[in-house]
């Protein structure tokens, strides 16, 4: 018996738009406006796209920075706090690196930062590891750290004085590379930028790792069965910190979209939960990474839906989009369920 | 249709895409008998079972309970009828008590609490058991976990129970009180449907005996008209093999075991007896740990195959590739190509069936699981070689080529190590064997230098 594809997932998609639909004739909108809207706003210019786009960026990033780690058979949710660590410390760099120093100053901002992601991921796997703290508990306390460490700096050093909002002043202009990004150019100065690339070739850079690689082995090896994969010689030690670690890299890589590839500075309350909504895109495809790519795509295109539905429709509020994200996202993860269950049985 | 036909099953067939599973069985069980169904690994049985408990839907035939037509749609239609399944690998949670495992039957099958408590007192004063049913499942014995799976069935008083491989994990003295248990519960007026591999419990206990043959139905008759011997030939087709022992060669290596001075050849198979819970886990840890230090190549056949010997789904390259990493990474890349032959060799050498490598290891019945894992583990011809309980749950033919690789092994110089429950099979294959009790090793002794009854005292603690 080969394997085959599973639709499941697909069809709660759908099941959870049938349901949102209901909803929304209960509040007096029509649902095939507020499905065109949800399905449709990002069609509507290049500029839209490009926002897509970057969102798309950003989901896969976070998305990728989950499913590793599930491998691995933990639940990592501390992608969030990562993500906002690490954009304070490529914004903090950009700022305070001298404009003299050039490229160089552009490779040791994505160093840092990288470094930063890895090493705040790699907490949790210390704590895991060490101290025999559960993944989950140390991750959520540790995104609540990182958040008030990353606003605490920025405001403290770097406030940006012209602006109310809290943010930090922009990077150095030499620094802000993404300004004459082809991409970005393309699509009317939206907030996209070759991060998408990135994006894409990091996806696939993650199936080869997982099909083709020793580690990548033993990372789903010990995921399945850790108790056999201890007895083989492989160290809980090493899959933890590991796994752990390149989830670490995938949401360093987020901060650096938001602050080298679109807004040049760090803005407090920039993530609209990039690191949560990660584990719905890695969810929805399964985990596997080239399907990430296409779940991160769709929730993309809800997202930005989302923000347009409260402009677009006279009851529905962005609050109430939110609700409708979080049904769709109840349903797929339900019939992911549901199937597992019934192939067990 | 005589009036005692209690089941009849009509030319039952079933099929899973083009794999045929069943292929039209008929036979029918009497009332009130131990009723065994026997066969190799994949023969059918376990299917059958399933057809006839409702959790599989037969893909043509019939059958026939209590006279009347039987067409169950789910194992609950199946509780109705009184028919109890008593399965193989137990199915009980570490953390919760044995009460509650017996609660939650009960609040399933609408049983009061007054009533549930009621069952419970009668069903253990009738066999004189007392179960700890206020301890976690934990603290349980695996005697214990049985009883209590079969506590589980018997409060829904079932006419019909039947038992899957029950004695594969039990002690030779637990058989015994087990076998008896199964002649009490005939003489309660029960039917049993006994699913097994072990033709000398069989020859005991059943009335009647049915083989199946890769789906087909081959002999349907009293137990008395089977001799062990033709029982085996039937089930595997063949007649059996004698086991060829090799002349012990002159000694080289020896390797130290460490353990309480135990030194082992490598020409050797060394057996490890003694009742489960005797401190194997223990000897094994310790095994693996010296060896790990003598930077020996292992060949690990483990105590548990699901806890460490595989990844149900993962497909068998993977399997074989995660055991075998270092040899076929270059550059940490690994080389699925030359795997893929690796393990086709395996399976074939083995028999491994279905002989599909790119099915996942859970698809795959027990016993097949066993031969591949055993393939595996001697792949890359290992200097020493861990054997715990190497045959637990297969049937008759791999069993007989497991021996016959382990033979084999030492007469290539390799050291065995063979642990094993089953005294038996120690005594057939071992050199020389210690015997562990209350974590203590006793011995080692001779092949042949103790009686069965020296033996049996010792296992129970009386130093000679």
């Amino acid at each position: 018996m080969m394997k085959r594809i599973d639709f499941s997932s697909l069809i709660g998609f759908f099941v959870g738009v049938a349901i949102s639909s209901i909803l929304v004739l209960l509040f007096k909108e029509n649902p095939g406006d507020v499905l065109k809207v949800l399905s449709g706003s990002f069609l509507q210019s290049k500029f839209d796209m490009g926002l897509t786009m970057f969102y798309t960026t950003c989901f896969a990033f976070a998305g990728l920075a989950f499913s590793i780690p599930f491998k691995a058979g933990l639940f990592h949710i501390g992608a969030e706090g990562q993500i906002v660590l690490s954009a304070m410390m490529a914004a903090v760099m950009g700022i305070i690196l001298p404009e003299s120093i050039g490229t160089f100053g552009i490779i040791l901002i994505f160093l840092a930062t990288m470094v930063l992601g890895v090493l705040s991921a790699q907490a949790i796997a210390f704590f895991k590891v060490y101290k025999q703290g559960h993944e989950v508990v140390v991750a959520i306390m540790l995104n609540f750290v990182f958040a008030a460490i990353a606003t605490y700096v920025v405001l403290q050093n770097y406030q940006n004085t012209e602006s109310q909002n809290p943010e930090s002043s922009l990077i150095k202009p030499a620094f802000q590379i993404a300004k004459s990004d082809s991409l970005k150019v393309f699509f009317e100065n939206s907030a996209v930028s070759s991060f998408l690339i990135v994006a894409v070739i990091s996806c696939l850079a993650v199936w080869f790792f997982e099909t083709k690689t020793k580690w990548g082995l033993e990372i789903k090896a010990f995921g399945e069965n850790p108790t056999a994969a201890e007895r083989m010689g492989i160290s809980a030690k090493k899959v933890n910190f590991l796994a752990l670690g390149i989830a670490g890299f995938f949401s360093s890589l987020v901060g650096l979209t938001e602050v080298l590839g679109s807004t040049f500075q760090y803005k407090v309350g920039f993530s609209p939960a990039y690191g949560f909504l990660g584990i719905v895109v890695a969810l929805l495809a399964q985990g596997h990474p080239i399907g990430i790519l296409f779940s991160s795509f769709i929730m993309a295109v809800l997202h930005k839906g989302a923000s347009d539905l409260d402009l677009e429709t006279q009851f529905l509020t962005r609050d109430f989009s939110k609700v409708l994200q979080a049904i769709i996202i109840f349903c797929v993860a339900g019939a992911v369920y549901l199937n597992h269950r019934r192939k067990k049985s | 249709m005589s009036e005692l036909n209690l089941i009849e099953f009509n030319n039952i067939s079933k099929n899973y895409g083009s794999c045929v599973s069943l292929d039209q069985v008929y036979f029918s069980i009497l009332k009130n008998q131990i009723h065994a169904v026997i066969g190799e690994n994949g023969a059918g049985k376990s299917t059958l079972m399933k057809v006839l408990t409702g959790i599989v839907p037969p893909s043509s035939g019939a059958m026939v309970l209590r006279g009347k037509v039987y067409e169950p749609q789910s194992a609950q239609d199946s509780f109705r009828e009184k028919i109890g399944f008593v399965h193989q690998h137990f199915q009980l949670a570490d953390e919760l008590t044995g009460w509650d495992h017996l609660e939650l039957v009960a609040r399933t099958q609408n049983i009061e609490r007054k009533r549930l408590v009621d069952l419970v007192r009668e069903k253990q004063a009738k066999f004189k058991w007392s179960l700890p049913l206020d301890k976690k499942i934990k603290a349980y014995s695996i005697g214990e976990q049985q009883r209590l799976e079969i506590l589980r069935v018997l409060i829904l008083e079932p006419e019909i129970i039947i038992f899957d491989e029950p004695t594969a994990v039990l002690s030779p003295d637990e058989i015994e009180d087990f076998l008896d248990f199964m002649l009490d519960l005939k003489k309660q007026g029960h039917t049993l449907i006994l699913i097994s591999h072990k033709l000398n419990e069989i020859k005991k206990v059943a009335d009647h005996v049915t083989i199946l043959c890769r789906g087909q139905l081959i002999a349907s008759d009293s137990g008395a008209n089977f001799t062990i011997e033709q029982m085996a030939e039937k089930m595997i087709g063949r007649k059996q093999q004698a086991l060829v022992q090799a002349a012990s060669g002159a000694t080289g290596a020896s390797y130290d075991l460490n353990l309480i001075g135990l030194k082992l050849n490598n020409n050797e198979i060394l057996g490890v007896a003694g009742v489960d819970g005797n401190g194997q886990e223990d000897f094994v840890f310790k095994l693996r740990q010296n060896i790990g230090l003598l930077k020996l190549k292992f060949g690990d056949i483990s105590e548990d195959r699901y806890r460490y010997s595989i990844y149900p789904k993962q497909n068998l390259i993977e399997n074989f590739l995660i055991r075998h990493r270092e040899t076929f990474t270059r550059l940490g890349l690994v080389k699925k190509t030359l795997v893929r032959r690796e393990v086709e060799k395996i399976i074939s050498e083995w028999d491994v069936r279905p002989a599909e490598s790119d099915m996942i290891m859970g698809s795959f019945s027990g016993g097949n699981q066993q031969k591949f894992v055993i393939g595996r583990e001697l792949w890359h011809n290992p200097d020493v070689i861990l054997a715990a309980h190497p045959s637990r749950g297969v049937d008759i033919g791999a069993q007989e080529k497991i021996h016959q690789a382990l033979l084999d092994q030492k007469k290539n110089h390799r050291a065995v190590v063979l642990l094993s429950s089953d005294l038996d099979e120690v005594l057939k294959l071992s050199d020389r064997f210690v015997i562990l009790f209350k974590g203590a090793i006793k011995g080692p002794y001779l092949k042949g230098s103790l009686n069965s009854s020296q033996i049996s005292q010792i296992m129970n603690g009386v130093d000679l």
